[in-house]
């Protein structure tokens, strides 16, 4: 897991500093999967503490655990496939702060772990019960709706499938 | 505070782009305004499987045709198909080959409604100095009608039909050809069956039970057509000693392999029997899958088909993988109504022998609650695309 700060930060090592301001010292082989961070790195910023305002601290915390994860060299495929699995079961409002924070650090596999993990949460259920797990509002004129009605009668029922997961 | 619908766009089109089921797709973009920007077509992955549709039959006095989704379990599309109304449809590629009674053939595309215009039935008929397709064949001229790939995805492609005037012949079309190409299959004794392309190549099983093979040169070739008869089914079957089944042969592909399907059913009928009682058509009992080795004309019996769910129609055959899908059996043969010469005497047509068949242990379940019948165009199976 995220290692607190030291005073004496080792060459190799990076400062990454969260929007709440704790920061976490990470080796910046593992921290470059992220592309900002890379070009922070080659840009030379990478001597001071690297400021990431738009990711809070659990996101760092879940994001440096991927990015271990996924540069070890003891783990094999399957290790890793497995920790994908698991570490998408997490709340849908977590998914949407990792996917961000995965964006703003441009960390291309996480992405696309994040919108699998979103594609699998919608599979076989009706608009009414995805926006009851996204919360969202439906914004639909009575005419864009009425259209969509018509065509997929299924569409605005909800009675398909209520799971939440 | 974040929130998904206001996530920026590029970060919010990933998500389509993962959403391989149709359905779910349509679903997708039908969540918020911002959600159905991301869901356009061209965010959706067209070479994904999809599990086909039940397009239900033109029993309704209405421009609207429904479809029912397995994977719902209900109508999950009412469509505006005018294009359909009326006409005898064969499902191929996603698209159908639509027909009306001396007027004309079309390829059309249910789901967005494109139409393709044919050269006519009259040119086919022409082909041969006919004016008008000879008394007593008015049912079913055409047979088969199958496409070489998906119109939508390229404009090469072939369109093969099989059709009777007197007897039964094979004619094709080309995009940008002004008429149908007759052409013969040297040797062959029986009607077409069932075709399918298969790696390049068109391959039917005839009634007689003859596997002929046959292969459609470009655009800028009219002839010749490599053809010939590779074997007879029955050189390994006895397919045709039971004189009391009705029997009807489908060709699938799955994974590189060609499977041969055979369809049994009680009671045998013969051409041109007089009008029989309401539900009286035929009931299938029983299936049988073969892997058909075409080099060598060898049959090999299959008992199981795993994790695949094969669906059966009147104009061919497709598969889903059951564990990627709600609502779909691992194992099960999906078939419909398709005894065409036998349905055609009956008052009000076909669409009663449809179910679900076990090949493990020959169970033959329900799938769709209802009755939907027709004369013109029963239920058949058609795969959803954009």
């Amino acid at each position: 897991m995220a290692e607190a700060a030291s005073s004496t930060i080792e060459k190799n090592n990076l400062t990454l500093k969260s929007s709440y301001g704790d920061e976490f010292v990470l080796e910046e082989s593992i921290a470059i999967q992220s592309v900002t961070i890379k070009n922070m790195v080659e840009d030379g910023c990478s001597s001071s503490v690297i400021p990431l305002s738009k990711v809070d601290t659990g996101t760092l915390i879940k994001v440096i655990e991927y990015m271990k994860m996924h540069s070890s060299t003891s783990s094999n495929e399957e290790e890793i496939q497995n920790f994908d699995k698991e570490f998408v079961r997490i709340s849908i409002k977590t998914i949407l702060n990792i996917l961000e924070a995965a964006n703003f650090l441009d960390i291309r596999s996480l992405l696309d772990l994040c919108a699998e993990a979103v594609a699998n949460r919608i599979k076989n259920k009706t608009p009414e019960v995805v926006r009851k797990i996204f919360n969202i509002t439906s914004d639909f004129t009575p005419e864009e709706e009425a259209e969509i009605r018509n065509e997929t009668p299924w569409a605005f029922e909800g009675d398909l499938d209520h799971s939440l997961d | 505070m974040a929130n998904w619908a206001e996530l920026p766009h590029e970060l919010l089109v990933l998500i389509p782009k993962r959403v391989k089921v149709i359905e779910d797709f349509i679903a997708f973009g039908a969540v918020c305004t911002s959600w159905r920007t991301a869901a356009t077509k061209e965010n959706f992955d067209v070479f994904s499987p999809q599990v086909p549709l039940l397009m239900l039959a033109d029993d309704k006095d209405d421009d609207y045709r429904e479809f029912y989704s397995l994977s719902k379990g209900k109508v999950s599309r009412i469509l505006y198909l005018p294009e359909a109304r009326g006409r005898e449809c064969f499902p191929s590629e996603g698209w159908l080959f639509t027909m009306s009674y001396y007027g004309e053939f079309n390829l059309l595309h249910p789901f967005s409604r494109t139409q393709i215009q044919l050269p006519s039935p009259k040119a086919l008929l022409a082909l041969q100095g006919f004016d008008e397709i000879p008394k007593g064949e008015i049912y079913h001229m055409i047979d088969k009608a199958v496409l070489s790939a998906n119109p939508s995805l390229t404009s090469d492609y072939v369109l093969v039909i099989s059709y009777y005037t007197d007897v039964n012949h094979l004619a094709f079309w080309r995009p940008g050809d002004l008429s149908w190409t007759k052409f013969e299959i040297e040797y062959r004794v029986g009607g077409v069956f069932n075709m399918i392309y298969y790696k390049g190549q068109f391959i039917f099983v005839t009634y007689a039970g003859e596997v002929c093979v046959f292969y459609v040169p470009g655009p800028s070739i009219s002839q010749p057509i490599v053809e010939s008869r590779l074997f007879w089914l029955d050189d390994n079957l006895n397919l045709f000693r039971h004189k009391k089944h009705s029997i009807n042969f489908y060709l699938v592909e799955v994974d590189d392999k060609l499977l041969l399907v055979n369809r049994f059913a009680h009671p045998r009928r013969e051409r041109n029997e007089p009008p029989r009682e309401e539900g009286d058509g035929p009931k299938t009992f029983k299936f049988e899958v073969y892997e058909l080795d075409v080099i060598n004309g060898k049959l090999k019996k299959i008992n199981t088909l795993g994790n695949l769910a094969v669906f059966l129609s009147v104009n061919g055959a497709s598969f889903v993988e059951s564990s990627k899908f709600t609502g779909v059996k691992p194992d099960h043969i999906y078939f419909t109504d398709d005894w065409r010469e036998e349905n055609a005497v009956l008052e009000d047509g076909g669409g009663r022998d449809m179910g679900a068949y076990n090949l493990e242990d020959g169970n033959v379940e329900s799938f769709y609650p209802e009755l939907s019948l027709s004369l013109i165009c029963p239920p058949t199976w058609i795969t959803p695309s954009f």
